[in-house]
C-alpha cells in the first residue's frame, strides 16, 4: 500500500470531491431499486425490441443520406460528402448495416486525414467508397464474406494513398 | 401500486440527428423513465439543462454549432452551469483517440460507442447511478475522476496531495 512517505507530487494539487459530497442522480435505496429494475430480463427484452422497431426507420435515414452523399459527390462538394458520410457512419451500425458503417467510417477517416494534411482528396478513392456504401446499404448487406473483403480492400487503398507523398497524390 | 422510487428520474438527450434522438428517447422510456427531454445541439442542451434540471445527460459528440465536448465544458466549467456534477454519457462513433481524449478531458462521465446496443446503454446508466465517481478540481480540470483502473502494484509518481487516502476510497 502507498504511504505518505513515498508520495511524490509531480503535478498541480487537486481537490477530490467524493460522491457523497454532491447530489447523486438517485439516493442509494432508489439507485438500488432502479438498477434492479434495469437488470431484469424484461427491461433488456423491451429495449431490444425498441432497437429492432427503429431499425427500418434508421435504414431509411441511411438511404436518404446516401442519396445526398451521391449528389454531393456529383457536385464535387467534399465537405458535404464528409458530412453525409459522417451521418451514415453514425446511423448505419445501429441500423444493422455493419459494412455500410465501416466503409463510411473509412471514407471519413480518409477525408479527415486529407483535411489535416492540406492535400487534395483523390476523387477515385471517394467514388469507390461511395459506390461500396451504396451497394452495401441498398442490398441490406446480404453478403458477409464479400463485405469483409470490400472493407479490407478499401482500408488498404486508403492506407496506401495516405502513405504516398502529397505530390504523387495531386 | 405505488410508483417506483426512480419514477422522477429525468434524462436529457442532446443529439442533432433526429432519428438517433428519437431512438435514444424511446430506449430511455423503455427503461422506465417518465421524463426524457430533447435538444438538437449543445447550446439548446445547456438551456434545457437549466430549465429541466435532468439527473443525467446522453449527448452526441459531433453537433453544430456547439458540439458535445464544448457542451460538456459549459456544464462542468461554466459560471452559469446549473449542475456541474450531472453525469454525462457521450454517445459517439468516433474511435479517434484524440477526440475521445478531448471529451474525457472536458469532463465526460461515460462513453457509449455506436452502434448502440440495449445492453451497453443499460450498463452505462447502471454505472452512473450505482457508482457515482469522485469529482476532481484542479487548475485546468473539473470533472469526474479520469482514473478508471487502479493498479495495485503502481508505485507512483503520486500526482495528488490526497492520493494516499484516496487510494482506499475510490470506487
Amino acid at each position: 500500500m502507498a504511504t505518505q512517505s513515498n508520495m511524490r507530487k509531480s503535478g498541480p494539487a487537486a481537490d477530490i470531491i467524493p460522491p457523497h459530497a454532491y447530489p447523486p442522480p438517485l439516493r442509494k435505496a432508489q439507485a438500488r431499486a432502479f438498477v434492479e429494475n434495469l437488470m431484469s430480463d424484461a427491461v433488456l427484452e423491451r429495449t431490444e425490441k425498441v432497437l429492432d422497431a427503429h431499425k427500418d426507420n434508421l435504414r431509411s435515414a441511411v438511404l436518404s443520406h446516401l442519396g445526398c452523399l451521391e449528389e454531393d459527390l456529383e457536385g464535387g462538394d467534399f465537405r458535404a460528402v464528409y458530412e453525409q458520410a459522417h451521418e451514415i457512419r453514425g446511423l448505419a451500425g445501429t441500423a444493422g448495416l455493419k459494412y455500410t458503417g465501416r466503409i463510411a467510417f473509412g471514407l471519413c477517416n480518409y477525408l479527415e486525414a486529407m483535411t489535416r494534411s492540406g492535400g487534395t482528396p483523390d476523387v477515385a478513392v471517394i467514388e469507390l467508397h461511395v459506390d461500396a456504401i451504396a451497394r452495401a446499404a441498398r442490398s441490406g448487406e446480404d453478403f458477409q464474406a464479400l463485405g469483409e473483403e470490400v472493407t479490407s480492400q478499401l482500408s488498404a487503398l486508403v492506407r496506401r494513398r495516405l502513405g504516398e507523398p502529397a505530390k504523387a497524390r495531386s | 401500486m405505488s410508483a417506483p422510487a426512480f419514477d422522477h428520474l429525468k434524462a436529457l438527450v442532446v443529439e442533432d440527428n433526429a432519428h438517433m434522438r428519437t431512438l435514444l428517447r424511446s430506449l430511455l422510456l423503455a427503461l422506465g423513465l417518465k421524463n426524457v427531454y430533447e435538444a438538437a445541439d449543445g447550446l439548446t442542451g445547456f438551456e434545457e439543462l437549466r430549465s429541466r434540471k435532468p439527473d443525467f445527460v446522453l449527448s452526441d459528440l459531433s453537433m453544430k454549432p456547439v458540439d458535445g465536448i464544448e457542451f460538456t465544458r459549459m456544464v462542468r466549467m461554466g459560471n452559469d452551469s446549473p449542475n456541474p456534477y450531472v453525469p454525462i454519457i457521450m454517445v459517439t462513433g468516433h474511435t479517434e483517440r484524440q477526440r475521445v481524449e478531448a471529451a474525457r478531458d472536458a469532463g465526460v462521465t461515460e462513453f457509449l460507442a455506436k452502434p448502440i446496443t440495449a445492453q451497453n446503454l443499460l450498463l452505462r446508466i447502471i454505472e452512473i447511478v450505482e457508482r457515482p465517481r469522485p469529482f476532481v478540481r484542479c487548475e485546468n480540470y473539473f470533472g469526474p475522476d479520469r482514473r478508471r483502473h487502479r493498479d495495485e502494484d503502481y508505485a507512483g509518481p503520486w500526482r495528488r496531495q490526497d492520493d494516499v487516502k484516496d487510494d482506499l476510497d475510490i470506487c
